[in-house]
């Protein structure tokens, strides 16, 4: 059962990761530039990815699942606030869809499952002792598998960082977003 | 903003996987308050999101 919780908890840190990076692909391949929400929405999936991943480097603790469930909530109401922007039949919507669905209304659903998640994950470890009663030797198996997903997660953290700073600058970014800020700044 | 936001999780999770769990979670603690203020100032401002 503890495997079990260990690899759900791992998904959840490289599914958190791969959102971030599939974001990317949008960005990059069809121009198509974050809003302020959708930020803060890709803000939320870093926050859940966070408490994904102090369970797999400290052991699965309440603390952590509360951690994640706060930033999914976060991120349910970004994304239920740009769902109701556009809820009504022609407002318009940001951005291309994907299945039939834009961007922010996938990340409520995802939201909704990482909450689906975190829920199967405390069930499945309410049944015998917590982890962090095995703090150390949890924290020497810190597995390939983890690390991959851990260390993906601070990659993409970390080019959001830059690809934020980049579109926005150091305050705000424009309410609809044509241009990357420092490249007009450096006249590229 | 949302940048410095980016960049404080990321030396948060550093800070994890290096075992310093204290000093993650506190800055976890600061970036998630100043996020919400964050978010609120995007949900009262009037957006003009490509209506």
């Amino acid at each position: 059962m503890t495997g079990l919780i260990r690899f759900g908890n791992a998904f959840g840190t490289l599914a958190m990761a791969l959102v971030l990076l599939a974001g990317f692909i949008f960005q990059l391949g069809l121009k198509e530039l974050p809003c302020p929400l959708c930020n803060l929405q890709r803000v939320a999936f870093v926050f859940c990815g966070f408490g994904f991943l102090l369970n797999l480097r400290f052991g699965s603790q309440p603390m952590h699942y509360g951690l994640t469930l706060l930033a999914a909530l976060f991120g349910l109401a970004a994304s239920g606030r740009q769902v109701l922007l556009h809820i009504v039949p022609g407002t318009g919507a940001y951005g291309s869809a994907i299945f039939g669905l834009h961007f922010y209304s996938w990340a409520l659903v995802l939201f909704l499952a990482v909450v689906v998640g975190i829920t199967l994950l405390m069930i499945l470890s309410g049944g015998g002792r917590l982890d962090h009663e095995r703090f150390d030797s949890r924290a020497a198996r810190f597995g390939s598998f983890s690390k991959f997903a851990a260390y993906l997660l601070i990659f993409a953290t970390l080019a959001n960082a830059v690809s934020t700073f980049v579109q926005c600058g150091p305050i705000e970014c424009p309410d609809d977003p044509t241009s990357y800020w420092l490249l007009e700044r450096l006249k590229i | 903003m949302t940048a410095g936001i980016f960049l404080v999780t990321c030396i948060a999770m550093m800070m994890a996987v290096a075992g310093r769990r204290d000093i993650a979670v506190g800055l976890f603690a600061i970036v998630f308050i100043a996020s919400v203020v964050w978010l609120n100032h995007h949900m009262t401002s009037s957006l003009t999101l490509s209506l």
